[in-house]
Parts: C-alpha cells; sequence; structure tokens
C-alpha cells in the first residue's frame, strides 16, 4: 500500500494577484501624485522661501531678496491690526459655516419628507444657485441689494412702518459682514443639503422602522440613529465649510469694489491680497498665508483627526 | 397630524423655498433681458416682457472658430487626464487600504487650505 503524500496547494497564482493588487492602489494615485507635486511644490516652496525673506517691489525689478528669517512673522504676530483681522475671519467662518450646515441638513430633511415632484422643484432650484458664477452672484446679490432701486429694499419697504428706500446695506461694517454671510450662504446651501441628502438616502429603513418599534419619536430617531449614521458626512462638510469661509477672498474682494473701503471691511483673504499686490510686500504676505495655514490647521485639527478616526474604523 | 398632511405641507415648503433660493438666478436671467439704462433706473422691472430683447440681440455672433477651440479644449488631453485623474484617486482611496493613504488624504486637505498662497505669489500677478 503506498500514501500518497498530500500535494501543497498552488498559492502561486493567489500570490501573484495579491501582490498585483497590492501595487494597484499607488498606480491609481500616481497621476494625482503628480499632479499635487507639479502643481504645488514650487508655488509652496515659493511662499515658504519667501516668507523669510525681505521680497518687495525691488525685488520684483531683479534686486537680491536679503533673507530676514522670522522677522516677516514677528512683525505681523506683533501687529495687532493682524489679530484684529484674525478675530474677524473666525467669527465670519464660525457664523457662515453653521448657518450652511444648519440650513443644508434642514433642506436635507426637507427633502427626505417632501414628494418626489416637490424634491425635483428644490432641487433644481439649488442646483442652479450652485450653477452661477461667483462674479455672476455678487452682480446680481448688488442689484438686488442696490439702495435704490433693489427688490429687497423695495419689499422690506412693503412692511407697514418699515422704509427702507435708500438704505445702504453695505456701509456699516456689520451690515456689510452679514450681507456676505447671507450671499456665501446662499451659494454654499446647496452643495451641503445634496451631499447630506445623499447620505440620508443610504440610512436604511429597517432601522428607523425597528427604532419606531422601540417607542422612538421622530426627534430621537433624528438625533440618535440618523445622526450618528451620517456623521462622516457631516464632520468633511463641516470641515470644508470651515475652511472655505476661512479663506474667502472673491465675495468679499467683489463687495468691497461696490463702495466701502477701508481696513475694517478686510478679512483675511483680503487683507493679504492687500498686503502682497496693494502694498507690495510680497514677503509679509507670505508669511502671512503661512500663519492662515496654521490657524486653519487649528481649528479644522480636530474635525481632521476625526475624520480620520471615522476612516480608520469604518 | 396626518402623515398625508405632512407630505403637502413639505411639498409646499420645499416649493417656496425653491423659489426664494431661485429668486437670484432668475433676476439675472430677467436683467439679461434689459438695457443698462433699465437695470440702473429707479423703478425695478420684474418680467423682461415689456422690455425689447435688444441685450441679448446685441450681443456678438459667436464665430464658427470660437466654437471650434472650445470643443476642442472640452477634448483636449489635459481635460481628459484631469478627469481621469481624478476619478482614479477617489477609487485607490476608498477602495484600498495601503501605506501612505492617510497622508494623501491629509495632503488634500491641506491643498484645500493653501488657497491665500495665490494672494503672496509675485509671479500670479
Amino acid at each position: 500500500m503506498s500514501i500518497v503524500a498530500p500535494t501543497k496547494p498552488d498559492t502561486a497564482p493567489a500570490e501573484r494577484s495579491r501582490s498585483r493588487s497590492s501595487k494597484l492602489p499607488f498606480w491609481l494615485i500616481v497621476p494625482a501624485v503628480g499632479a499635487l507635486i507639479v502643481g504645488l511644490a514650487y508655488p509652496m516652496g515659493w511662499q515658504i522661501l519667501n516668507s523669510m525673506r525681505e521680497y518687495g517691489l525691488k525685488q520684483q525689478f531683479g534686486e537680491a531678496a536679503p533673507w530676514i528669517w522670522f522677522d516677516n512673522y514677528t512683525n505681523l504676530l506683533t501687529d495687532t491690526f493682524f489679530w484684529t483681522v484674525v478675530g474677524r475671519s473666525l467669527v465670519f467662518m464660525a457664523v457662515t459655516a453653521l448657518a450652511t450646515m444648519a440650513l443644508g441638513i434642514g433642506l436635507a430633511l426637507l427633502m427626505k419628507a417632501a414628494p418626489a415632484w416637490s424634491r425635483v422643484v428644490l432641487q433644481s432650484a439649488l442646483l442652479l444657485a450652485w450653477a452661477m458664477p461667483i462674479v455672476a452672484q455678487m452682480t446680481v446679490w448688488s442689484w438686488l441689494i442696490d439702495q435704490r432701486n433693489g427688490v429687497l429694499n423695495y419689499l422690506l419697504s412693503k412692511l407697514p412702518g418699515v422704509d427702507m428706500i435708500g438704505h445702504n446695506w453695505l456701509e456699516e461694517p456689520i451690515s456689510f459682514f452679514f450681507v456676505a454671510s447671507v450671499i456665501i450662504t446662499w451659494a454654499s446651501v446647496p452643495f451641503v443639503a445634496i451631499s447630506v441628502y445623499a447620505a440620508l438616502t443610504q440610512v436604511s429603513d429597517e432601522v428607523l422602522e425597528a427604532a419606531q418599534l422601540d417607542g422612538a419619536n421622530s426627534r430621537q430617531a433624528l438625533f440618535y440613529i440618523i445622526m450618528p449614521i451620517i456623521r462622516p458626512v457631516l464632520i468633511i462638510l463641516l470641515l470644508l465649510q470651515f475652511i472655505w469661509d476661512l479663506r474667502v477672498y472673491a465675495q468679499i474682494q467683489l463687495l468691497q469694489d461696490l463702495g466701502p473701503v477701508g481696513d475694517d471691511y478686510d478679512l483675511l483673504g483680503t487683507y493679504i491680497f492687500g498686503l502682497g499686490i496693494g502694498q507690495g510686500q510680497f514677503g509679509r504676505a507670505a508669511a502671512a498665508a503661512m500663519i492662515v495655514l496654521v490657524i486653519t490647521l487649528c481649528v479644522s485639527g480636530f474635525y481632521v483627526r476625526e475624520l480620520l478616526r471615522e476612516d480608520t474604523g469604518s | 397630524m396626518n402623515r398625508r398632511i405632512k407630505r403637502y405641507l413639505a411639498a409646499l415648503a420645499a416649493v417656496l423655498i425653491a423659489i426664494v433660493w431661485a429668486f437670484p438666478v432668475y433676476w439675472m436671467i430677467n436683467s439679461s433681458f434689459l438695457t443698462p439704462l433699465t437695470i440702473s433706473a429707479s423703478s425695478r422691472r420684474s418680467f423682461p416682457s415689456a422690455a425689447p430683447c435688444r441685450t441679448t440681440a446685441r450681443s456678438p455672433p459667436r464665430r464658427r472658430s470660437s466654437r471650434r477651440s472650445r470643443c476642442r479644449s472640452w477634448s483636449s488631453p489635459s481635460h481628459s487626464s484631469s478627469a481621469s485623474r481624478s476619478r482614479r484617486s477617489p477609487l485607490a482611496i476608498s477602495r484600498f487600504r495601503f501605506k501612505g493613504r492617510k497622508t494623501f488624504v491629509l495632503t488634500i486637505i491641506l491643498v484645500q487650505m493653501l488657497r491665500p498662497r495665490r494672494c503672496s505669489s509675485p509671479s500670479t500677478r
């Protein structure tokens, strides 16, 4: 009687396939990494180097840029006006981002509750608003808030005892930033609403039915079941809103072009632009941009960590 | 409250919000039919019907060459490569766990934060 030794299973194809698939994500990511390196390495390196040099208008015409190391940073960090602009920008960012998130989540819940035809109407309107270019948005809004023939003043004046004809919404800084916040919120809500609605459609009906059977009311189902399920989407949306609203530039600049002039109407984006392009202090502007990057990292650090934690946990 | 009434109210709210949200878009379209003089006049014109469509009629006709160049730009290699790039990277980070994945995600988030550099870089004047 002969005993046949069990043959070793042929693992070679499986290993080959595993090794091929382990390399696949790197090949998929290579084009994006290449684009990042090509598109960012030069401006980023230029910015870091210039933030430590005295780089003004003379240097633009070929004069050597002397190294002053951290002088630009020290000057900015000891400048009270810089901190005023930072504080103003942070408040603007928080108010606008939170308003955008609240309205976006509200509209997403409304879309879930409404019949299909009305949902399509609302989504179309949101997409139309979202599709408008920033310059077109600002032009139309400048007509809407015009002090002489703007629709907003006209409609408000229809209220009994209110006369808003001739009221300039951009005159006072508070009113100026309120208008800017409304416009940015109006333009940002469609992205949040549609993203949250997409996340809501992924919440299983069985889970909600089970919660209903357990006696959970609508509010409890929303806060204890739906929100935790869509939390990763909410975190990334809030993070993006924080980043985008902190570095807002075009809307503020275009509103400033409509009349108000002065430091009281600046946020970080326009402040850095003013330093660099307006005053020709490119080195200082580069340092300010680097400080803003650090501030953005500090503000959003918690959310980035949460995002990565959620991602690792999933 | 009846579930059906709730849905009616939700539909009504959705339509009203849609009207409010799309109003600036409507105002842009309405204004595109008006002359600059009419737009800046003290009286508002809410419908373009009374105004002649001179603004759009006066806009320069699109030349064949410009249309062709736009078509070319859309089908250009740079456009198609960026489109394929934007498809491949999400595939990589959503379907695979690999070394450097977290760093890549962090870099993308950092890139979002870096926009103010454009204002400070003299090369972009």
